[in-house]
């Protein structure tokens, strides 16, 4: 476990904290997101879990998170990295890691996050004809959008 | 697979489909078998009506605004729904807005909504996608709320107090209040769901002040509670709080401490000068209010609002009634006393303190000088038992008892003490002999006893008081009845002799107590309280007048909604109306009603004109 975090520590720009066993995340700025997920599959890590965001309104940004799975060394490495909420847009990782291009898809259509160097990016995901915020967005007032888009069947029982 | 190959076959091959018929099928035979899902699949609701007291937090979490209250009465089936701390409405899912995040389940208090494992339904009637889910509809469950990872506290917050060593030494005032991080912490729990409310007798509004507690605005939140009851800090130490027996947290945690919320909030402030209620431009119509209790108080402050002069009559030397003579200084100090009462008076209202009415003043004259009367004076006078031998002076009555202690500062007492009665108020008086005997002997070899005809589990006093008097160290002796005062040879008290008691209420449940006459014990003391109640004393009021008085057959006197009793012009609340549970609560709840009423008639809009 520990030559790997050691691995991980050599990493320009990674400050590693290791959470419990066999979970460690390795958080690094925005411009060195790439290069750290290669860096990342060279040292073993060759399959990507889960790639998601979160919306952290109160700090303006948004977290994308990469979870990063080594068989070999049985070790999950979240790698994360915040950007701005106003025009947020990160760089494609389709060619370290095939299957980000279909999260990349999804994180696009949710957050409105542009992804640069993925051409499917912009194109409808799992929504259809969505005009509003993204949904994912803690911003979006789901109430509000279910009121104008949705009919309302009253109960009798609701001024009781 | 190109044709060449094809015709290479053998004219056997279609044969080989056979083998086919002895596998297992990959597909599946919808709709007599079903996919197997997880176990915690989130489909369509599941809701145990019974069991669901329309709290409506389900509606309120709900992201998508799928789910309405529906009326008990169009739910498909019958229900109770006049359950205590229950609304009777029910929620209902329009399937065509959720989202099936199971937040609503998550949040239920009672733990009756479910999610199944069961998510088809088709119709060609779009209405048909919104109904109320009942557990006949025959879904198996699949997603479960877990108080283990649960988004509610379902943990209150511990209340300091002094330990039971500490505080019997003194009348200290024994719970130490909540710290601000404490305060807040507990306000943040609350779902605002207003089920609570029903249990107030005022039906303050519980919600909307202890969101403005969790907001840090104690001002705000005081000026919610003067709105309905005048008392709040008082309350706030004494109350029999039917709230928190409400609260929809008891289900899966502990209520909310809604009274010690209250009791925070107003402990912030040091008086409600800027918080009280706007008053209204005079309208020189004058008020007599009989007897200067919490009733008496409440109708006071808010006809004071409303433009009216009010005069109270009290005949102690302090008014409070029973808050001020009765409830110990350890639960109740007389600086919150002064404060509250001090708030009244600071609105323009007079109290003529050590005035009798009927002696020093004469009712018909109030009659005659007032445009209204309000009567409240409580039940101030303590009941006897007849119990033989209760002549002699150290048989003494709980109300003087704990008047003598705390207005007029008594500290004697005797080693042995019998208190007779299992209510709240034996509570206060066996705890204030506690406090007696520690002072004056130390615990040295001192008893104090209780005898109660009810049995541990009916027992009228709270849980909470029977525990701390056990702490205490006052002995129970319940489901015995006092029978007789047995004397020594020079004339001073022995004990108590008692009787084991049968039951206390008759198969008609009316309280009709009945003894086993051969069980009988001696209790030794030398001192004994009675505390068995207490009842009014109307020989103020002249007797053709009395005959007007109108009483129901609990021997109440009777109101109407507006608190007017069958004399025009006189109005009664508090403990001598029949809508009184007994406590300061409601006596101020009935106060709130009766100024509304006196206001109505002042302004020539009576029932009776």
């Amino acid at each position: 476990m520990m030559d790997i975090v050691d691995k991980i520590k050599g990493i320009e720009g990674a400050k590693v904290t290791v959470q419990r066993e066999n979970r460690v995340f390795v958080d690094v700025s925005e411009d060195k997101l790439i290069s750290t997920l290669y860096d990342m599959k060279l040292i073993g890590f060759h399959q990507l879990s889960v790639q998601n965001v979160i919306d952290r309104i109160k700090d303006n940004k948004f977290e994308i998170f990469y979870v990063l799975y080594s068989r070999e060394y049985k070790i999950n490495a979240i790698v994360r990295t915040w950007i701005d909420r106003e025009n947020p847009v990160i760089k494609t990782a389709d060619k370290i890691y095939p299957s980000a291009h279909t999260w990349e898809r999804e994180i696009s259509e949710m957050f409105g996050i542009k992804v640069d160097g993925n051409e499917d990016s912009g194109k409808p995901f799992i929504l259809e004809n969505w005009k509003d915020l993204p949904p994912m967005r803690k911003d979006f007032d789901s109430v509000k959008y279910s009121s104008e888009h949705f009919v309302f069947r009253h109960s009798e029982g609701e001024n009781e | 697979m190109n044709i060449k190959e094809y015709e290479k076959g053998s004219f056997l091959k279609p044969l080989t489909s056979v083998k086919y018929l002895f596998k297992k099928p990959h597909t599946l035979r919808y709709p007599k078998e079903t996919k197997p899902v997880a176990d915690r699949f989130r489909g369509l609701h599941i809701n145990d009506v019974d069991k669901c007291i329309g709290c409506g937090n389900c509606r309120d979490i709900c992201p998508c605004a799928a789910i309405t209250m529906e009326k008990a009465s169009k739910i498909g089936r019958p229900i109770e729904i006049d359950k205590k701390g229950a609304n009777p409405v029910r929620p209902k899912i329009d399937y065509g807005r959720c989202s099936f995040c199971a937040l609503c389940v998550e949040m239920c208090p009672t733990g009756s909504l479910k999610m199944s494992k069961d998510l088809i339904y088709t119709s060609p009637d779009a209405e048909a996608f919104a109904w109320v889910p009942l557990e006949e509809q025959g879904r198996e469950p699949g997603f479960i709320q877990d108080n283990e990872i649960t988004p509610l506290m379902l943990e209150a917050e511990e209340m300091e107090e002094l330990e039971p060593e500490v505080r019997k030494r003194s009348f200290e005032e024994m719970i130490l209040g909540f710290s601000e991080e404490q305060a807040r912490k507990e306000a943040m729990r609350c779902l605002g769901c207003g089920i609570c409310m029903q249990g107030c007798p005022a039906h303050m509004k519980i919600p909307e002040y202890i969101q403005a507690i969790f907001d840090g605005d104690n001002k705000k939140s005081v000026k919610y509670m003067l709105e309905d009851n005048v008392l709040p800090g008082i309350c706030g130490r004494i109350c029999t709080h039917r709230c928190q027996d409400d609260c929809v947290y008891q289900y899966r945690g502990a209520p909310i401490h809604i009274m010690w919320l209250k009791r925070y909030a107003t402990d912030q402030l040091e008086d409600y000068k800027n918080v009280n209620i706007e008053k209204m431009p005079e309208t020189g119509k004058k008020v007599a209010i009989i007897g200067g209790g919490p009733s008496g108080l409440s109708a006071a402050y808010h006809l004071s609002t409303m433009g009216h002069s009010v005069t109270i009559f009290e005949q102690k030397n302090r008014a409070g009634g029973a808050l001020a003579a009765g409830i110990p200084l350890y639960r109740l100090p007389i600086y919150e006393l002064d404060k509250e009462i001090g708030n009244i008076e600071s609105m323009g209202v007079e109290i003529k303190t050590n005035v009798k009415v009927g002696e020093d003043v004469k009712f018909k004259d109030l009659l005659k000088e007032f445009d209204a009367v309000y009567i409240g004076i409580g039940l101030s006078y303590g009941r006897s038992i007849n119990l033989k031998g209760e002549e002699h002076p150290d048989v003494v009555q709980a109300i003087d008892f704990l008047r003598q202690v705390k207005v007029e500062g008594r500290r004697d007492i005797t080693k042995h003490v019998i208190v007779i009665g299992g209510g709240n108020v034996a509570m206060d008086v066996a705890r204030t002999v506690a406090r007696l005997q520690e002072i004056n002997y130390q615990s040295k070899d001192t008893t104090v006893e209780t005898v109660s005809l009810e049995d541990w589990d009916i027992m009228p006093a709270s849980q909470e008081e029977i525990d701390g008097a056990l702490e205490e160290g006052v002995i129970f002796n319940p489901a015995w009845g006092p029978n007789q005062v047995i004397f020594n040879e020079d004339g001073s008290i022995k004990g108590l002799e008692v009787k084991k008691v049968k039951y206390v209420f008759d198969e008609n449940h009316r309280f009709n107590p009945a003894f086993y006459e051969d069980q009988k014990k001696i209790i030794y003391g030398d001192y004994i309280i009675e505390s068995v109640g207490q009842m009014y004393n109307f020989s103020f009021i002249p007797k053709e007048l009395m005959d007007k008085l109108k009483f129901t057959p609990r021997r109440k006197v009777w109101v109407d909604e507006y608190g007017e009793t069958s004399i025009p012009g006189v109005f009664a609340g508090g403990d001598i109306v029949e809508t009184s549970k007994g406590d300061a609560i409601s006596a101020i709840a009935n106060g709130h009603r009766a100024a509304i009423g006196i206001d109505r008639f002042l302004h020539g809009k009576s029932r009776r004109g």
